[in-house]
């Protein structure tokens, strides 16, 4: 397959780069037939012929093109739709950068769920005294937990700034908490808002707020931690995850930071962080060569202050948008321009999607898409933003990634990890079953509203696998995807009139697409697969019979599980 | 009667084995020449406790008073204890193994470890998983690298299992062919659908990744499938937890004589912090009433004489609690191993609560002991230094390889 063959400017000028392309291609017959002096005569005349073209595409580089388009929204924004990529497409590398990066945002445009607001004084009396109240209360915390995650999901689905929210899922991802063990909705929405807040700003304003972020003092012990008997759970990741990586720091490090972060407590009136001197060890610490009597606030900046930070924070870009094997080369010079630009994390994410290592062929198709890419890059390529956010969160916890829940404080280790036997399978039937129905059901929700995604969903009685244990095993599997099944926000069988009347309409809506692709088979299969699949397929492209199965050959190539 | 290298060794190199001579540390072979023996009917069911299953909870030195000084509030009580002999008792949450333990199908071994611990979970699983030293970094499950020391075995449905979700661990990596699998029965159904597509010379790590996955899944589903069609049932009920289920699927794969040396089973939950007094015991239910159905259900089948359950978790937890009623991140603890070729009892030796470092027990015990005795004692493979890095076996089994 000829990648770049689109290179349309300007979608009112579709025939320019036909035209030029085909120019070169006549020069280079030229070539081979001329003797080299009408050669010369020949190339000189081209030029001049083309003249002020040739002296503009050298100034502003070559746009870059559908597949480039699609390399940059597959990676940064989960998929985008046809319309958006051919827009893209016109652009350089540079325009095209600088259009994503102005749309990124710091408020979520999902209405929050009605329980956001509750501080831990409300949950107290929630809770109630009596048997009855408080299973009550039980039921109704397990009815936040499923709606906080339908809540993100229906954000990353609809949300106008995906980069946004690829952003808030890479810091979740980065600097971990677990909703099994924190057990607070409304902590786990806040640390969630606190992502897209300051996730693509100050990163030291970033890596301050996490370290006095309730859902993490819950999750990694600090507001346990007292001066006589520290904690080291926080500043052991820290160092090791969140802020340095191992071999930057030392045991004694980890003691002693931890003797820094004792006394902070979740303040239950307000849910802030707050140091309470009296629990506070305020004697003289040594963290990473610096000295003094430390709090939370001088160990951050000590961490802020160590050389291998800004590279550790570039590492976890590389991770995200490049490849899984960065080059250290290149982290240095990137976490150079992060902390040279006043650690403004803006600044680096330019730097890296206009770097060579993230436009190099070489990383194409790289990295394997995680559940959420895959589900909700699906979903945002085929404008299904309708369907249900239950049925989606739904797939995206069977195959493996439970959003609120990464398996552990590393989070999820990602690339080749998320393809095993079962996955494999679970993601061959999200393509050849699931978004049929998820076709259906978007069309339903655009004819007839379902219940919200945030309708009150029933639970299942005497649910052995719940438990008030904070430290169970993390839920990526079965018992915990069960339970999420259990809600009813979705009808979970569509009816079978309904899915005759609705797959007639499905099937109208692909041959409409089909047709946006283009009269010419060849220039339509080049551009399906330039749209969807990172690398030329491996498998068996059907190119005959109904329009779904042709569509469905692409989806279910290998290589659409890479980005 | 084929005269082949592996009979050879077994009649004129034997001595040499340092089953033979525990204590000499020996590369029977070098690696080449000591590979491609194949590993037979024999099947080896890992356990996994995640989070750092507390030792010193498990297996009590009780009749220590030094136990209950460094445990004032989360020290398992006298009552609370059955008694194995040599002044250690176990957690009676265990009393499901009971069964196995008098039966002397069950060893306790003491103190594994390994110099300089690392106490991060990551780290120290990795550790444990590689067969690693502390400050080195090795790629590769070490049960991968046996396999690959191992005659292949085409017939094979997978070489290892892994049920009920963690990841490959012991088994990852070199083309170890592994497959997870909830439920056998829609695997094989699924997998029908799947297309055979060769990997391609330029293909990507990741895509040349997604199709092995998706060769192996065929295969596998087609042996499972095939397996299971005619076995007979076991007719043990198991328990309806989590970890009870996998061990139900464990069983059934093995009594339909599923051909797959490797079973993986995980138990999460073990990194108890907090509440400790409340959450190990139950943990500790979970894995016997699971592990105790296994057995029963191997030994109506005929099948118990040729699995070793081993478990294996990244560290113990420190000897003094800490103040939320837990413990923190420690270094050694003991592990089980269960079978019908297991000698019951006792080994290796408990680290002395007097000498504590930081809190903290020292090892008594190389971990990659048992990764010795497995790869010599239950595989009858000769030593490979890359597999259980000279390591001296320990004596566990009634019987070597037959």
């Amino acid at each position: 397959m000829v990648r770049n063959l689109v290179l349309i400017r300007n979608p009112s000028r579709p025939q320019y780069a036909g035209q030029r392309y085909a120019l070169r291609r006549r020069t280079l017959a030229g070539l081979l037939t001329m003797t080299s002096m009408l050669v010369c005569l020949l190339m000189t005349q081209v030029s001049s012929a083309q003249g002020d073209e040739d002296a503009a595409a050298e100034a502003s580089p070559q746009p870059i093109g559908i597949h480039g388009a699609s390399h940059l929204l597959g990676r940064t924004t989960f998929g985008a739709p046809l319309e958006q990529l051919q827009m893209y497409a016109t652009l350089t590398r540079a325009e095209a950068v600088k259009m994503l990066l102005g749309t990124l945002v710091t408020e979520s445009s999902t209405p929050l769920p009605s329980w956001a607001k509750y501080l831990p004084p409300d949950i107290a009396k929630l809770r109630g005294k009596t048997e009855q109240s408080r299973k009550a209360f039980q039921k109704d915390s397990r009815r936040w937990r499923t709606e906080l995650r339908s809540w993100w999901t229906r954000e990353l689905i609809s949300s106008p700034s995906p980069l946004t929210e690829r952003l808030v899922l890479m810091w979740h991802g980065h600097f971990t908490s677990e909703l099994t063990k924190v057990r607070s909705s409304q902590a786990m929405l806040r640390q969630n808002q606190m992502f897209r807040r300051l996730g693509s700003g100050d990163f030291r304003k970033l890596l301050h707020a996490v370290a006095l972020d309730p859902a993490m003092s819950i999750y990694l012990d600090m507001r346990r931690s007292t001066r006589e008997k520290p904690n080291e759970n926080f500043a052991r990741e820290l160092l090791e995850l969140y802020g340095l990586g191992e071999g930057n720091y030392t045991e004694e490090d980890i003691k002693e930071a931890a003797r820094a972060f004792t006394g902070y407590r979740i303040d239950a009136r307000r849910g802030v962080v707050r140091k309470i001197q009296r629990r506070h060890d305020l004697g003289e610490k040594t963290v990473l060569g610096a000295k003094g009597r430390f709090g939370a606030t001088e160990v951050i900046d000590a961490v802020l202050a160590h050389e291998a930070c800004p590279k550790w924070i570039s590492r976890r870009f590389w991770i995200e948008f490049v490849s899984p094997t960065p080059d250290e080369e290149v982290l240095a010079s990137w976490g150079t321009h992060l902390s040279e630009n006043n650690w403004h994390l803006t600044a680096l994410l330019e730097k890296v999607l206009l770097s060579d290592a993230f436009w190099s062929e070489q990383h194409r198709g790289s990295l394997v898409k995680s559940p959420v890419d895959l589900v909700v890059g699906t979903i945002r390529r085929f404008k299904l933003e309708d369907a249900p956010a239950g049925a989606a969160l739904r797939t995206i916890s069977r195959l493996g990634q439970v959003l609120f829940d990464p398996p552990n404080v590393a989070g999820w280790p990602g690339g080749e990890q998320w393809i095993d036997a079962t996955t494999l399978l679970g993601r061959r039937r999200f393509i050849s079953a699931e978004l049929q129905n998820l076709s259906i059901l978007c069309l339903m929700n655009q004819e007839q509203p379902l219940p919200s995604d945030r309708a009150p969903a029933k639970e299942p009685e005497g649910d052995s696998g719940e438990s008030d244990d904070p430290q169970m095993e993390p839920p990526s599997d079965a018992a915990m995807v069960a339970r999420m099944d259990a809600s009813k926000e979705v009808p979970q069988r569509i009816k079978m009139r309904d899915r005759r009347k609705y797959s007639a309409r499905v099937s109208k809506l692909t041959e409409k697409l089909w047709r946006q692709l283009g009269d010419d088979a060849m220039a339509r299969n080049t551009l399906i697969q330039q749209w969807l699949l990172p690398l030329d397929p491996v498998g068996q492209i059907v190119a005959r019979g109904p329009i779904r199965t042709r569509v469905n050959s692409v989806l279910l190539d290998p290589t659409y599980q890479l980005k | 009667m084929e005269f082949d290298r592996r009979s050879f060794l077994k009649l004129g190199g034997a001595a040499c084995l340092p089953l033979m001579f525990p204590g000499v540390r020996t590369w029977a072979l070098d690696e080449q020449t000591a590979s491609r023996a194949a590993l037979g009917d024999r099947i080896l069911i890992l356990v996994e406790l995640q989070g750092g299953n507390d030792g010193l909870n498990t297996v009590i030195p009780y009749r220590d008073e030094r136990y209950k000084e460094l445990r004032p509030k989360i020290a398992v009580p006298d009552s609370k204890i059955i008694d194995l002999g040599n002044h250690l008792g176990m957690n009676d949450a265990l009393s499901p193994l009971a069964d196995a333990w008098e039966a002397g199908e069950a060893s306790w071994i003491l103190g594994l470890g390994y110099p300089q611990p690392n106490r991060s979970h990551f780290r120290s699983i990795e550790i444990w998983e590689t067969g690693s030293d502390s400050a080195e970094e090795l790629k590769d499950g070490w049960l991968s690298r046996l396999i690959q020391g191992a005659a292949s075995d085409p017939g094979r449905a997978a070489d290892g299992i892994v049920l009920g979700g963690g990841d490959a661990g012991p088994f990852y990596g070199g083309s170890t062919r592994v497959i997870h699998l909830d439920d056998p029965v829609s695997f094989a159904r699924q997998a029908r659908a799947v297309p055979d597509i060769a990997r391609g010379e330029d293909a990507r790590k990741a895509l040349g990744h997604l199709l092995e996955v998706q060769k192996d899944v065929k295969r596998a589903a087609q042996v499972i499938e095939e397996k299971r069609a005619g076995a007979p049932t076991h007719g043990v009920k198991f328990p309806t937890t989590r970890f009870g289920k996998r061990c139900e699927i464990a069983a059934s794969l093995v009594t339909a004589a599923v051909p797959c040396p490797l079973i993986k089973l995980s138990h999460g939950g073990f990194d108890t912090h907090t509440d400790q007094p409340r959450r190990h015991p139950r943990l500790l239910a979970e894995l016997a009433a699971g592990l105790a159905a296994l057995r029963k259900a191997l030994m109506a089948s005929g099948d118990w004489d040729r699995v070793l359950i081993s478990t294996y978790s990244e560290f113990g937890r420190r000897a003094r609690e800490n103040g939320n009623q837990g413990t923190d991140h420690g270094t050694a603890a003991p592990h089980l191993w269960m079978g019908g070729q297991v000698k019951g009892g006792l080994a290796g030796a408990q680290p002395d609560l007097g000498e504590l470092v930081k809190n903290d027990l020292i090892y008594t015990t190389d971990y990659r002991r048992l990764y010795a005795t497995i790869e010599q004692g239950w595989f009858g493979l000769e030593a490979n230094p890359s597999v259980s890095r000279g390591a001296v076996p320990l004596d566990l089994l009634r019987t070597g390889k037959s």
